[in-house]
């Protein structure tokens, strides 16, 4: 069973919030999922080749050929807050003496 | 105690592609209104598909080759997760246990060295990611602007092991990996505008232990100049902290460059924790040995390669050839100029010594943004082996060549520079100054050697410095020699 010191770690990582209830339930359906890994982990794999990706197609790439962006408005349309051209944010203070 | 520093750099290079990475927005992003060069793929909407730019692939094996990597047969790409406003997607896509390349080397060269010593820096690996966007801060520190111009846009990160154990062996480091980008033109290396960037991993131990000391990486240096004083206070500071019996705390600090000094930066989580996984939108990328060879084909000499070929070869002195081999343009110069000249002594002497003094003047590292070219040099140099002209002449031909970047002939024309190498006229000009001269006559009869210098002078002051001095000199001993027997 997966601790609730985990489970909480990794909520604070993906910047959620959860209640007590919501990490206990949580808790109970990654430990189940673990336990389904733990069944594959069991497996004797040794000479088959990691499935890396799950595409199939390979080698895709693109020319080096520019076009037009979507442009300025369009893209800061859907920002929860802006100075009209840029995204604003509560400030990033970096260090501390 | 004596300590022994450990340092290994990371060093981010935006590729100069003319598009991003996984999309076909403009990476010419300089000067453009904020948020302009952005779209769907590089602003991380649902939904969309990115893909990955040939050219960047391409670069990133030929960087791999310069630096004599190996190149990996299979590359796929991870999405590495952390919040921060620069990324807009929450992940930037990078390269996790997959890197394009990997094992590689660079060969240092003492710069202050009259004679060349060599040091290999092992390269660890080189891996293809995304740029993150910039943040600006207002001066109230309320809020926080970000523009995603620079999001998306191509950068290799170039990870050495940490085999440097001084701030000047890590600026050596820089200043050659610097020259190789240079030569293969794949990224325009600037640090002050961010195309190159840098971060130090800087620990100490004890000298004589084998065991590395904590790790403290420093972030946000702006030139070469600045990596090198920020490990030089990083060291310092751990050494202090040592032999205070302190304890190193493993952290990230930022450099100060205005202070010169490293401080915390806030730890933005409780311990770093990427989270690496598969990026399921980009397919793997499988290079065929066909591909690693044809782009292999394309690299051009590189500076170690030139500098065996001017020692050996030319005979140049191990100090000449290096710096004309660890800088790109002054060596393509220098080679187009070896095509129809062989006095590579000469070439040597003049590229380092007036053209690099006029250089200095303009504030130039480029020697084709000057005026001045290979077939200018060749051609001066040919004039004063044929004694056409002297060295004085030269000089002031060079000058005129980096002013109007007129041709050769055309400017002696203009100034009537030819040297009189026509010896009834160096006479009537010698008769001359020895007439006007009554006292220095004396002198030099009376053993004064220096005399002579002077009349020699003012021979070379009447004939405007265009009289051959070697002719002038013969023939003034020829006549002084008259006057003693006299």
């Amino acid at each position: 069973m997966i601790s609730k010191e985990e489970i909480t770690r990794i909520a604070d990582l993906a910047m959620l919030d959860l209640t007590d209830s919501e990490k206990n339930e949580y808790a109970a359906q990654i430990s189940s999922l673990l336990d389904y890994f733990k069944q594959i982990q069991s497996l004797d794999l040794a000479g088959v080749e990691p499935t890396n990706h799950a595409l199939v197609a390979d080698n895709v790439l693109r020319e080096d050929k520019a076009f037009p962006s979507a442009g300025q408005k369009c893209v800061i349309a859907g920002a929860p807050d802006t100075d009209g051209q840029s995204y604003r944010v509560p400030a990033i203070i970096e260090t501390e003496e | 105690m004596n300590y022994e520093a450990v340092i290994g750099l990371e060093v981010h290079v935006q590729l100069s592609t003319d598009t991003k990475i996984f999309c076909s927005c403009s990476a010419r992003y300089s000067g453009n209104e904020p948020n302009s060069n952005v779209c769907e793929i590089c602003s991380g909407q649902p939904g969309v598909l990115p893909v990955l730019n040939k050219e960047v692939l391409k670069r990133a094996v030929k960087t791999g080759l310069a630096l004599n990597c190996t190149i990996a047969k299979r590359t796929k790409f991870d999405r590495k997760n952390y919040f921060y406003p620069d990324l807009p997607k929450g992940y930037q896509v990078s390269q996790f246990d997959m890197p394009i390349c990997e094992n590689g080397s660079i060969i240092v060269n003492d710069s202050r060295a009259e004679v060349k010593k060599d040091k290999k820096i092992g390269i660890t690996r080189i891996h293809m990611e995304e740029d993150a966007g910039k943040n600006t801060h207002d001066t109230a520190g309320i809020h926080s602007f970000v523009d995603y111009n620079r999001a998306g846009v191509p950068l290799l990160e170039i990870v050495s092991e940490p085999d440097m154990h001084s701030a000047v062996e890590a600026k050596e480091y820089l200043e050659k990996l610097k020259v190789i980008l240079k030569y293969i033109n794949v990224s325009d290396c600037n640090m002050e505008d961010g195309s190159l960037r840098c971060d130090a991993n800087v620990s100490i131990r004890p000298a004589g232990q084998l065991k590395l000391g904590t790790k403290v990486e420093i972030k946000n240096m702006n030139s070469f100049r600045g990596v090198q004083k920020a490990i030089e206070f990083e060291i310092e500071r751990q050494t202090k902290l040592s032999e205070a019996g302190s304890k190193i705390i493993q952290e990230t600090r930022l450099y100060d460059e205005a202070k010169g000094i490293t401080l915390t930066m806030r730890k933005k989580e409780e311990a770093f924790d990427y989270r690496y996984f598969p990026e399921p939108d980009l397919p793997p990328y499988d290079i065929t040995i066909e591909e690693v060879n044809a782009i292999k084909a394309t690299l051009p000499e590189l500076a170690d390669a030139k500098f065996e070929r001017y020692t050996r070869d030319m005979l140049l002195g191990d100090y000449d050839a290096a710096l004309i081999a660890n800088n790109p343009p002054i060596a393509a110069f220098f080679d187009e100029c070896v095509k129809t000249c062989n006095n590579y002594k000469a070439l040597t002497n003049w590229l380092l010594g007036d053209i690099a003094k006029k250089m200095n003047e303009l504030s130039t590292a480029d020697i084709f943004t000057t005026k001045i070219r290979p077939q200018h040099l060749v051609q001066i140099l040919n004039l004063i082996d044929n004694q056409t002209i002297s060295g004085k002449i030269a000089k002031t031909i060079i000058d005129e060549v980096f002013s109007t970047g007129d041709c050769v002939d055309a400017i002696i024309e203009r100034l009537g520079l030819i040297q009189i190498s026509d010896n009834s006229l160096i006479l009537t000009v010698i008769n001359e100054v020895i007439t006007e001269n009554p006292k220095s006559i004396n002198d030099f009869l009376e053993g004064k050697q220096a005399a002579a210098g002077f009349l020699v002078g003012q021979i070379m002051k009447k004939t405007k410095g265009k009289a051959n001095p070697k002719i002038v000199n013969e023939m003034l001993y020829a006549e002084l020699a008259k006057l003693k027997k006299a």
